[in-house]
């Protein structure tokens, strides 16, 4: 089983402010933590990261900064703000209430009558 | 270069090569691109494999282009914007530059006996062609030396530019014979009269200096720009 597109595209920014939420991370890291997290059901296309990346990052809800990793590669990396933390926090409610709706219509006892 | 190092130089000249993608912007999916080769290769696959992989899986770059613009649209409005300025620019500087160095051409055909409307049209048309190959030179050097497409762009939009002015030059010529005879000599006398006493060349040499230094400090702006970026 795959996540269909349109849910793959509902849940990245989520997705990428609780990643980024844990610590600062960086393009290519996000996109193995999905995999790892997700069992590699969650497929994304990898460069489709990018621009959500830079509309979180104009929405001024992350910011960005360039730091050398230890292999000698320069690396963006990304870091939540404050305003992206109350964003997640939105987002979490949201998730939270959408899944528990479900959740009640999918545990519902079969009626015997 | 080996070949696959070649070949992600390509496909990062294919990102480069749009106004709405930022050098940093390539540099992260190409260091993206990197990565995912490196992890590629520890399960056993081939250098150019990896490569294969890794490009596939950053999905096709025309479609990645267009959401990164999608992304941030202000950016692909201010890279419009710098290199109209850049074409104008560049007009302003080399348009004197290249009429500097068609009039010794108009003064030489002077004095090897063209007179009138032959020498005006050869004038015009020498301005035009010395404009678009002093222009297009450029071109040339800023493509290999700068690999900015905006610089490219700015300079080709001159080219367009300055042969627009060329044909408008000659156009003027030839409406004015159509409509007045008066007009029409009085074109041809003052092409003459430029070509026997090169009046402009002083005027030229200072404008063209002084556009050189601007164009200069604009180039330096804009290589710094798509450095830092």
């Amino acid at each position: 089983m795959s996540v269909t597109k349109d849910l793959v595209a509902a849940s990245a920014t989520p997705l990428i402010l609780s990643i980024l939420a844990e610590a600062d991370s960086y393009g290519y890291a996000i996109i193995q933590r999905v995999r790892e997290l997700s069992g590699g059901r969650m497929q994304w296309t990898d460069g489709m990261l990018y621009p959500v990346l830079h509309r979180l990052e104009k929405q001024d809800l992350i910011e960005s900064y360039m730091s050398t990793a230890e292999s000698g590669r320069q690396r963006k990396y990304y870091r939540v703000k404050k305003s992206g933390t109350k964003a997640l926090a939105e987002h979490k409610s949201q998730w939270l209430l959408v899944h528990n709706t479900l959740q009640q219509l999918w545990e519902k006892k079969p009626c015997l009558t | 270069m080996s070949d696959v190092e070649a070949r992600i130089e390509q496909w990062r000249a294919g990102l480069a090569g749009s106004e709405s993608l930022r050098q940093s912007d390539a540099t992260e999916l190409q260091t993206h691109l990197r990565e995912e080769m490196e992890r590629l290769k520890t399960t056993g696959l081939r250098d150019d494999e990896a490569f294969l992989i890794a490009r596939r899986r950053l999905g096709d770059t025309a479609v990645l282009k267009e959401r990164l613009a999608t992304a941030d649209p202000r950016h692909r409005v201010s890279n419009r914007l710098y290199w109209m300025i850049l074409g104008l620019l560049s007009y302003y500087v080399l348009g004197p530059l290249g009429r500097l160095l068609s009039l010794p051409t108009a003064y030489l055909a002077y004095h090897a006996g063209l007179r009138g409307a032959p020498l005006a049209y050869f004038n015009a048309i020498a301005d035009t062609l010395v404009y678009v190959l002093t222009v297009y030179l450029l071109m040339r050097y800023v493509a290999s030396h700068w690999h900015s497409r905006i610089m490219t762009k700015g300079i080709a939009g001159s080219i367009c530019v300055g042969v627009l002015a060329g044909g408008v030059n000659l156009l003027s010529y030839l409406i004015a014979g159509l409509v007045d005879g008066r007009i029409w000599s009085w074109f041809m006398r003052s092409t003459e009269h430029q070509v026997t006493t090169l009046p402009e060349f002083p005027a030229a040499l200072v404008w063209c200096a002084t556009m050189l230094f601007l164009f200069a400090g604009t180039l330096a702006v804009f290589s710094r720009r798509s450095r830092t970026e």
